[in-house]
């Protein structure tokens, strides 16, 4: 079986070869034999090949190896084309030589491990799929012949093929750094974690009694789960051992399974609304009690069922695997 | 009654008010779908009607059933029915169009263009599901310019038609999609979709973090504030708050941080120390937050110079009104 990751790979390969074979035997230009564009062609060949062993091992150095190939391709293939009688070919020409160098340059930074934002490759690539595909069925849509619109739109066709494969792979959410925002929500997700802005965390009252009397027994531990509407669920675990109590919240799904948050206990109290876990020193934990789990009022309730629709994916997923799934619908009073 | 119970009042009834608005939404949107249907069903069938316009309705009353009132939902509702029912209609005259005259190229791209459009809106309705808004400047901006378009074209026609009835049924859809943009400028100016886009989450997560940490640059109370926060650290004050565990005394002080509230939470403890936490407000839990060990507590020209253990110092400026910055300050003296 082949990792998605190489498949992405040789994905690219092939639409370089596939680039490469339509442009030196099908541009009409009975330019065939020219050593430019034989050249031009083992050099995508050759590039095709490099690109799918390196994605092997790293779909980046794939994508800065494809990039440098594919910019040196239309370098050479605009510059031996350069026609200084037509005006508009000329232009047309230099933009795509010019384009090449971005290319090479782009694609040596992205080998040198040079930080990008992979944002911007998708961004390209997709605007030239939509130009294409956009010209495509103009065509199509003004001349529904399927043949002589193939033979009209041979050449963007390729060039789809090409865009699609680069899209593919800077679609890999594992290629790099991905747009700022991105980045600074990530950051503030983590220190969320902290949970400093955590205002609505809450234990069922049976889950508050088994932790607060764990902490005045020697030699007991007690895990519940601690909720929040805005914030998912965390674990929460009072254990006492050796005299030392002490109270701990891991998170659910972390790949670390170290305590976000851990106090030494000296007490605790629980009252009617809440449980406070006093530690040294005037830290405390203070987390609101509730008799059953609380509905979401920003998540909608149709006919008594509450809705997370940031849970519908996995709701759908799980209908579609197991027949039915109760994620993402809950059952509430 | 004092302020702060008045605005609790009011801050009830602007939910209240918000969830009817959702109702309005509905109204609005299912008015707009049955308007459509009407004027539409002879010219293009039963059955494209209800696959254009039919999604409105149903998503109108799926707002209407939501116990919840979530505004989160009637916003994503609406764009993600509105931007399928335009989808839907603009995609096959899109597929449909097969001429070649510049007119027919003109129609097609600018189809194509509302299509993408479309597109547009049902992914922002996906990401309000998701309580995530994008920026809803343009958002706004663009419901207003359609709703005062709309609002030209329903006085416009108001002026032609001299018997209400046939303006009515002549003019029975713009008034709904007037309604509609109205509202959906309102509940995507509700506080709640306000502080969902990328960079108020963001806001929302570091202030949290420099209110419990208190670095706030600002950080300011009024006078009765400040002599209750230094008579209490001076033992003068007793606590006015109920107390359990290691606290024998409690009281908090609303101060402000820049421009926003917080609230201060003194406590004096069974070992003998003052304990200070800053938190958003005093119920709700609150999970191991920076806790200030006081010292000692005085007046300072127009200040209070609060010692923490340790040889920090801290310093709250003593405010005349909430909101007595510089300029307002100059204007009232």
């Amino acid at each position: 079986m082949i990792p998605p990751k190489t498949l992405k790979g040789l994905f690219l390969s092939v639409s370089m070869v596939i680039t490469a074979a339509a442009f030196w035997i099908g541009d009409g230009s009975g330019m065939m034999w020219d050593p430019v564009e034989v050249f031009c062609a083992f050099l995508m060949v050759a590039g095709a090949l490099c690109v799918a062993r390196i994605s092997k091992d790293s779909l980046r150095d794939a994508l800065a190896v494809s990039s440098m190939i594919i910019g040196v391709y239309l370098v050479l293939k605009s510059i031996s084309g350069f026609e200084l009688d037509d005006n508009s070919m000329f232009m047309l020409d230099l933009g795509l030589s010019i384009s090449g160098l971005a290319v090479i340059f782009f694609g040596f930074a992205l080998f040198a491990g040079v930080e990008y934002n992979v944002l911007r490759i998708r961004f390209l690539s997709s605007a030239v799929l939509a130009v294409v595909l956009m010209y495509l069925f103009s065509q199509f849509t003004m001349n529904p012949d399927i043949v002589s619109w193939f033979s009209d739109s041979y050449m963007p066709i390729i060039v789809g093929i090409q865009s699609l494969s680069i899209l593919i792979v800077s679609l890999e959410r594992t290629l790099g750094a991905y747009g700022t925002m991105d980045s600074i929500e990530a950051s503030m997700g983590s220190l969320s974690e902290r949970m400093l802005t955590m205002s609505d965390a809450y234990v069922l009252r049976e889950d508050a009694e088994r932790l607060a009397s764990a902490l005045g027994k020697d030699g007991s531990a007690e895990t519940a789960t601690l909720r929040s509407c805005s914030f998912g669920s965390r674990r929460i675990r009072a254990s006492s051992a050796d005299g030392h109590a002490s109270v701990d919240i891991i998170p659910v799904d972390s790949v670390y399974d170290d305590p976000i948050v851990s106090m030494e206990s000296v007490s605790a109290s629980l009252s009617e609304k809440e449980i406070v876990f006093y530690g040294v020193d005037g830290r405390r934990i203070r987390l609101l009690v509730f008799d059953g789990i609380q509905e979401d009022p920003a998540n909608p309730k149709i006919l008594g069922r509450e809705l997370d629709p940031r849970n519908l994916g996995s709701w759908i997923r799980g209908k579609l695997e197991r027949g039915n799934s109760d994620v993402g619908l809950r059952k509430t009073n | 009654m004092d302020r702060d119970s008045i605005r609790a009042a009011a801050a009830k009834v602007m939910d209240k008010l918000f969830a009817s608005i959702t109702i309005l939404m509905a109204i609005a949107m299912m008015a707009y779908s049955a308007a459509e249907i009407y004027q539409s069903i002879d010219v293009i069938g039963a059955v494209r009607c209800a696959v254009f316009y039919g999604i409105p309705f149903v998503c109108g009353l799926l707002i209407i059933l939501d116990r919840h009132r979530s505004v989160f939902f009637a916003v994503g509702m609406f764009a993600i029915s509105i931007g399928f029912s335009r989808f839907i209609r603009y995609g096959e005259a899109v597929i449909t169009n097969s001429g070649s005259s510049p007119t027919d190229v003109i129609l097609f791209y600018g189809q194509l263009i509302l299509t993408v459009l479309a597109l547009n809106m049902m992914y922002s309705g996906y990401r309000y599901m998701h309580r995530n808004s994008r920026s809803i400047t343009y958002i706004i901006l663009s419901a207003l310019l359609f709703a005062a378009i709309l609002l030209g074209e329903i006085l416009n026609g108001f002026r032609s038609f001299t018997d209400p009835v046939l303006f009515f049924e002549h003019y029975i859809k713009s008034i709904a999609r007037f309604f509609m943009y109205l509202v959906y400028v309102g509940l995507v100016w509700s506080e709640a979709v306000r502080k969902s886009t990328d960079l108020a989450r963001m806001e929302d997560s570091l202030a949290a973090l420099r209110i419990d940490v208190n670095v706030g640059p600002d950080m300011s109370m009024r006078k009765e504030a400040a002599d209750r926060f230094v008579g209490f650290v001076r033992g003068e004050v007793p606590g006015d708050l109920p107390v359990s565990g290691p606290v024998v005394s409690r009281t908090a002080v609303r101060a402000n941080d820049g421009m926003v509230w917080v609230l201060c939470n003194l406590e004096r403890w069974s070992d003998g120390g003052i304990y200070m936490t800053v938190s958003r407000s005093d119920s709700g839990s609150q999970i191991d937050p920076t806790v200030f060990p006081v010292k000692e507590a005085s007046f300072e020209e127009g200040s209070i110079v609060v010692r923490y253990r340790g040889g920090r110092t801290g310093r709250f400026r003593i405010r005349e009104r909430y909101e007595d910055d510089i300029a307002v300050k100059g204007a009232f003296e």
